[in-house]
């Protein structure tokens, strides 16, 4: 049930009107369990109970951390609790990955071996939920928060559907609490959901899915393809999957507030952002606290060396590029964005002993420049993300075709080094090919809007102005965005990004 | 803060409502606006052969118009300056204009020319298409794109559908969101350069002026051609093996003769050519069935019954019945030249080329 369609519509809607109708507070969480339950079983009946008994197993881990004093006992605990997690995560999303990758690397080498072919089915939301189950365990472990009594409670902190499948990752200090407050009928906090609830379905339907129009023809082929069509397909696929991405994050954003929850932003105009440092604190900022506070900072954070540091950083991005697929050029995506973070270390520095590189870097125009060039490395790091994601889905037909027919009988059709290699020469040489798949004038218009919208948000404009409009401008707005949302989406809807991950 | 927040509330209140009126109103407005007013976002290849019609024939009115109802088999296959008419603006000749739409029978023809006779336009001879396995089911009901159909021709279907048929639950689903279902209409009116190529609905502006649409290629490729020829074949074989005449296609098409009869408009019966490999031997069953259907509709509503099947050579087609440019002159030339100018000149069409299949075969 992708957010962007009818079926969600209708299930949304018959929640909300049956949640608010309900004056039980105990029954409405109840209610939400169910609705959270049948949204995911309508991706996978099966999987549905997976994430039940893994949910149950942590609640118990939980409360055994609670109530045990023994620090080893409690560490053991914790130690199964991420053994469990992490297996689970391994095990349906990598194992055929490594399988495949071990089976290549002895290939080349000209040996051979019987590999296992497994034939399991990628349970939709795990790289989310089984992050979201660690972190409430570590918390718990280190005693930031009382373990939940309530499974019901507990169920609906990792099962709650509008963050289920693509995240945002909740932190369970932040939601659990909520379950508990009394919710009242709020008509502020419904229009600011049914806001959130549009711009999403905008940014998804007339922005994303329509710059998949560009980027994807290019980026399956893009031997046949031009420089210029090279260009104009990663600048596309640069605003894709963020209007992708926090087009999800604000329909879930939405749905939950509908219902009185509140859940953190995901992304605050990441593209305005001077570094990478700065990019990472805008972009998918759930992902990337859970990973400065569950990873780099238990292995030791800035605190050593400069040489820890940078080992540290690195580390923990190339297992966040890990994170999203079942490609190593994730994994290169990662490192590379682990590098650049130690470089703009290293340069931050630099900048620090010299006031008057350091003031020039601050000014209008060095912080024009720096944004820049970090918008110019972040589109470039989205060559290799891109690929990576199109090898990945490559695989996951090869592996189904290879575990129907019980060996290895198709290998992945995609090969993203080879495509990123072509993609690279293509965007720094003059190469002959075709054009743009379809005209850029709605390319260059949805940049300009972009930059319109980004520049008055920056200025608080966006406040400003909608405080001061009338009701029936606000009515007409609305409308509006919603009648383009629905006018300009491309043929198929296509599914989130994330939600491969 | 307990006022700012009722403001707040009441705001909130007031910009739902209002968002709620407004998206209602501009959807409500959308859907009358395509029926009434802009066919073209509902019903694009209707909407520019009615404009190119009106075009053709301004300034003509008092000259009998011969009106071509069909399939793409018309579409692309009847091409009017071909029929020997002096289409000149002084000329007091017949004028022909093709109103062939893409996978329409009977029900659709007899929508046609009522929206037709709606809009003011009455032929006085209409060239109307009959595929001979296209009256074997109801297919039209499944291949009629509901998207295009208005209020007004739902009243025209309403023998045919029941409430609860796909037909009307596609079209009350596309009416409640008109903004998402007719998009493809919409872009291609205001900005078709933002669609890729396969969404684009503005295709018949490439339409001539007398609404024949070319096929698009010249030549088709032998390979093409027989890999259409044998997957038409196993079709075919299939439907005149078990030769029925369905009820649908059956009432549509005395509706539409009827309609003819009502109106003064000639009915001029034509079966669009074929290549060989449809053209196989009929069965005896199949034969007399089909016979007792024609003689029907020749006695009851003097219609002409042309059989073209086999007049074009098959390096003329596309396919198994598609027409190329040449095979298109060609047909409308004998068309024109054996049929339509002896009936223009009330001299009956040569009795060889009427009449039963019994007869030819």
């Amino acid at each position: 049930m992708l957010f962007c369609s009818e079926a969600y519509l209708v299930f949304l809607a018959l929640i909300f009107t049956v949640y608010w109708a309900i004056p039980v507070p105990r029954l409405r969480v109840w209610l939400l369990l169910v609705a959270s339950f049948y949204f995911y079983a309508s991706w996978n009946k099966w999987l549905a109970c997976l994430i039940c008994v893994s949910t149950a197993m942590d609640y118990a881990v939980a409360l055994g951390m609670d109530r045990l004093q023994a620090s080893w006992k409690r560490k053991l605990l914790l130690g199964l609790s991420l053994v469990a997690n992490l297996g689970l995560l391994c095990y349906f999303k990598y194992a055929n990955f490594f399988l495949d990758s071990l089976d290549h690397a002895l290939r080349s080498v000209g040996a051979t071996a019987s590999l296992p072919i497994l034939n399991v089915i990628l349970p939709v939301g795990i790289s989310f939920y089984t992050f979201e189950a660690i972190n409430y365990t570590v918390d718990v472990y280190r005693r930031r928060i009382p373990a939940e009594k309530n499974l019901a409670n507990f169920m609906l902190f990792i099962t709650f559907f509008p963050h289920l499948v693509a995240g945002p990752i909740v932190r369970a200090r932040d939601f659990l609490p909520q379950i508990k407050r009394p919710k009242r009928w709020d008509w502020a906090r419904m229009q600011l959901g049914a806001q959130y609830l549009l711009m999403g379905a905008f940014k998804k339907m007339a922005i994303a899915d329509r710059m998949a129009l560009y980027s994807q023809p290019v980026y399956e082929n893009p031997e046949a393809y031009g420089t210029q069509a090279v260009w104009l397909a990663t600048l596309a696929f640069t605003i894709r999957i963020y209007c992708d991405f926090s087009g999800y994050t604000d329909m879930a954003l939405g749905s939950a507030h509908l219902l009185g929850y509140k859940l953190a932003r995901n992304f605050n105009m990441p593209y305005v952002a001077a570094n990478v440092s700065e990019f990472w604190r805008r972009w998918h900022i759930s992902l990337s606290s859970w990973l400065r506070d569950y990873l780099f900072i238990p292995l030791g954070g800035s605190r050593g060396s400069n040489w820890a540091t940078a080992r540290n950083l690195i580390i923990t991005m190339t297992l966040g590029g890990l994170w999203h697929g079942v490609s190593w050029m994730f994994v290169v995506w990662g490192l590379v964005h682990g590098i650049l973070l130690v470089v703009h270390r290293a340069f931050r520095s630099f900048c620090e002993m010299r006031p008057r590189l350091d003031r020039l870097v601050q000014s209008i125009p060095g912080r024009s420049v720096a944004v820049a060039l970090t918008l110019f490395c972040v589109m470039m790091t989205w060559v290799l993300f891109y690929t990576g994601s199109l090898e990945a889905e490559s695989a996951l037909v090869a592996a189904s075709k290879n575990a129907a027919a019980g060996q290895r009988v198709q290998a992945t059709t995609y090969n993203a080094v080879k495509a990123s290699r072509t993609i690279f020469k293509r965007l720094f040489t003059n190469r002959p090919g075709f054009a743009c798949p379809i005209d850029s004038v709605s390319l260059w218009c949805t940049v300009a809007l972009m930059v319109v919208c980004h520049a008055l948000a920056q200025r608080g404009l966006w406040r400003k102005i909608a405080t001061r409009l009338p009701a029936p401008a606000m009515g007409l707005g609305y409308a509006l965005v919603l009648c383009m949302a629905l006018v300009l989406a491309p043929d198929a809807g296509k599914a989130f990004i994330y939600f491969q991950f | 803060m307990v006022d700012r927040r009722l403001q707040l509330a009441r705001a909130g209140k007031k910009g739902i409502l209002w968002g709620v009126l407004f998206f209602v109103c501009l959807q409500i407005g959308l859907s009358v606006a395509m029926d009434r007013f802009l066919p073209i976002l509902r019903d694009p290849e209707y909407a520019y052969k009615i404009a190119f019609m009106h075009e053709y024939l301004a300034g003509k009115s008092n000259r009998p118009i011969i009106m071509a109802l069909g399939s793409s088999h018309v579409d692309n296959g009847f091409e009017p300056d071909a029929l020997g008419l002096d289409a000149s603006p002084q000329s007091k000749d017949a004028i022909a204009y093709n109103f062939g739409l893409t996978g329409a029978g009977p029900l659709m023809e007899f929508l046609c020319l009522k929206r037709l006779i709606r809009e003011g336009v009455r032929p006085k001879y209409c060239v109307m298409e009959i595929i001979p396995s296209g009256l074997t089911s109801n297919w039209e009901l499944v291949r009629i794109n509901a998207d295009r159909l208005s209020v007004a021709d739902f009243g025209l279907l309403k023998a045919y559908i029941k409430p609860w048929d796909s037909m009307v639950t596609t079209w009350l689903r596309a009416r409640l969101a008109p903004w998402h279902a007719h998009r493809f209409c919409v872009l291609s009116w205001v900005a078709p350069k933002w669609l890729p190529s396969d969404c684009r609905r503005d295709g018949w502006a490439n339409l001539e002026k007398d609404g024949w649409l070319p096929y698009p290629r010249p030549t088709a490729a032998d390979e093409v051609r027989r890999k259409h020829f044998e997957a038409n074949k196993r079709e075919y074989a299939m439907w005149l093996d078990h030769f029925s005449i369905s009820r649908i296609p059956n009432e549509s098409t005395h509706r539409i003769l009827g309609l003819c009869k009502k109106e003064g408009i000639v009915p001029i019966v034509v079966f669009m050519p074929q290549s060989t490999v449809l053209r196989a031997p009929w069965p005896d069953s199949a034969k007399t069935k089909f016979d007792a259907f024609l003689g029907l509709l020749e006695r009851e509503y003097n219609a002409k019954i042309v059989d073209a099947r086999d007049w074009i050579p098959d390096e003329h087609f596309a396919d198994a019945d598609h027409l190329l440019r040449p095979g298109a002159t060609m047909f409308s030339n004998r068309l024109g030249r054996e049929v339509i100018r002896p009936l223009l000149g009330n001299v009956e069409p040569d009795r060889r080329l009427v009449g039963s299949i019994r007869r030819r075969e």
